[in-house]
């Protein structure tokens, strides 16, 4: 039988942490995104300008080395921060980069982009009519994004949406790098100690496929939901 | 009291444009007597719209007014300005020019760089929320049941309790005979259906003003007669409209006053009778006769 010598309770206390940090991210991608896509599609050139750049910057450099760059680039400029409030005003403050912040935010700032790019399709699929028509029915626009928007566009985001979760969650596997004790990283000390690397890393690859299986069926049933209203018209009648 | 008519220039030397197309007085006694227009407010008034797209001027100063139970109709070949005209009326097109009174409120607008604008949107908002538009392509929320279109605005714009805005939709979805539709969706529903649809929804507003922007245009012919029929019932029972369409004969049947526009500039207008069956100008002539 599986025998995990006692690193059984770290790598479940590992994979809780790289859900969490999943979770987490995927929020602030969709959050990111949503804001890059109304950034990329207003009007006003700046706006536009920095969705722009924001979206070529954080699509043209490896994940890894923006992780790096974030963790220890950060905790680079906070100690400068507060250096700088040391010799000005006398506060003596230490603040250590938090390595599940750091990847939170990295992750969420990487994934936000490709979410943008995935929300933009998704706005400007959603027909005009349907938005002048809450328009014309005295919806505030924030009313109107969320009633009308928001599920017509789900559906052509969707697909685009649990595609990049699917990488987002592998992902994650990046942060044991700097760090954060996730399952990968638990598995990594494992294999090292006892020299039995498919004892630890069978169980971690079976941890990814079955949160990867639980999310597909949790998007089926997403899409399901925002396709209501757009199935075949097999009930057409008149 | 001052006749009408006079009242009439008033208005027209005030804002300057000699478009107005103000239902004549005469033939509409109610409206030759001050004080009860002073007493009833004017559901919705229209001063020198002027819009323009770039280059073109698309309306070029119109004015109408809808008093209560109204049903004016605006005809005109494509171009003519007239649809642009409704879609000012609830300010999904910004006038450059002109006022707009709904019910004794008058809409603001500020000028910025980019142009005209209202001044304040939580206003238009309200004003929209009196002023039901339907839609050529009826514009459904296509995610939505019918009973949900219908109770939608009612239950998020104007805050009623949801369970009397189901009721209230019910009542109307049976009124337009579509009650055993209620759920299901647009898609599963022929343009006819989806149209009588639009109408229940814009009806849950209770109204002022019903907009009808062409509402049977996309239409197959056979789907038509229903959706006039709705309408022609809601004409009877009083409800202002102001509407854009192509069916002359609908027009004359329910009409109190028809305007008929060309390129921006009101040509001809007044009741049916004059403007459909005696039509002044040889433009309107031809726009009015069968065209095979």
């Amino acid at each position: 039988m599986i025998d995990l010598q006692g690193y059984g309770p770290r790598l479940l206390e590992g994979a809780l942490v790289t859900v969490e940090l999943a979770v987490l991210s995927l929020i602030l991608a969709v959050i990111l995104g949503l804001l890059t896509a109304s950034a990329k599609l207003s009007r006003n050139r700046l706006i536009h300008g920095i969705g722009t750049l924001y979206t070529t910057l954080v699509r043209g450099v490896p994940d890894l080395v923006l992780m790096m760059l974030l963790f220890y680039g950060g905790q680079i400029g906070i100690n400068m921060l507060t250096d700088q409030l040391y010799d000005a005003f006398d506060i003596d403050i230490f603040i250590n980069v938090n390595a599940f912040v750091a990847g939170v935010i990295t992750i969420g700032l990487i994934f936000g982009a490709y979410m943008g790019e995935t929300f933009r399709g998704a706005f400007q699929a959603v027909e005009e009519g349907q938005m002048e028509a809450a328009r014309a029915y005295g919806m505030s626009p924030l009313l109107a994004f969320r009633r009308v928007r928001f599920p017509l566009m789900m559906r052509h985001a969707l697909p685009g949406i649990g595609n990049n979760w699917m990488v987002l969650l592998k992902t994650t596997a990046l942060v044991s790098i700097i760090g954060l004790t996730d399952m990968v990283r638990v598995a990594a000390e494992a294999t090292k100690a006892t020299h039995e690397p498919f004892m630890f890393m069978i169980p971690v690859a079976l941890i990814y496929l079955l949160i990867a299986t639980l999310s597909e069926w949790g998007f089926a049933r997403l899409t399901k939901r925002y396709n209501t209203g757009f199935g075949e018209s097999s009930e057409w009648n008149n | 009291m001052s006749p009408a008519p006079s009242n009439d220039a008033a208005i027209d030397s005030k804002t300057g444009h000699q478009t107005s197309c103000r239902f004549p007085p005469a033939s509409q006694p109610t409206h030759s007597v001050d004080n009860i227009m002073a007493t009833t407010p004017i559901p919705l008034e229209a001063q020198g719209i002027k819009k323009r797209f770039g280059d073109v001027e698309v309306l070029k100063g119109i004015s109408l007014q809808a008093h209560k139970g109204d049903v004016i109709t605006l005809i005109g070949a494509s171009g003519s300005g007239k649809s642009t005209f409704l879609r000012c009326m609830n300010l999904l097109e910004q006038p450059d020019e002109g006022e707009l009174i709904v019910h004794n409120e008058t809409i603001n607008f500020r000028t910025t760089k980019k142009g005209r604008e209202p001044a304040d949107w939580k206003q238009v908002e309200r004003i929209r929320a009196k002023l039901s538009m339907v839609f050529q392509n009826f514009n459904l929320w296509s995610h939505m049941t019918l009973l949900e279109n219908v109770i939608e605005a009612p239950v998020y714009v104007l805050k009623k309790p949801k369970k009397q805005a189901i009721d209230e939709a019910r009542a109307l979805l049976d009124r337009v005979g579509l009650l055993d539709r209620a759920d299901y969706f647009p898609t599963q529903m022929s343009g006819g259906q989806q149209q009588r649809g639009a109408i229940a929804r814009a009806l849950a507003m209770d109204p002022e003003v019903m907009l009808f922007d062409e509402p049977t245009s996309a239409l197959d012919p056979e789907l038509v007669g229903d959706v006039l029929k709705v309408m022609r019932d809601l004409a009877d029972e009083g409800r202002t409209m102001i509407l854009v369409t192509h069916e002359i004969a609908f027009a004359r049947d329910v009409s109190s006053q028809v305007i008929y526009l060309h390129q921006g500039v009101v040509e001809e207008t007044g009741v049916p009778a004059d403007v459909l069956d005696n039509p002044r100008s040889e433009r309107l002539r031809q726009f009015l006769a069968p065209k095979h």
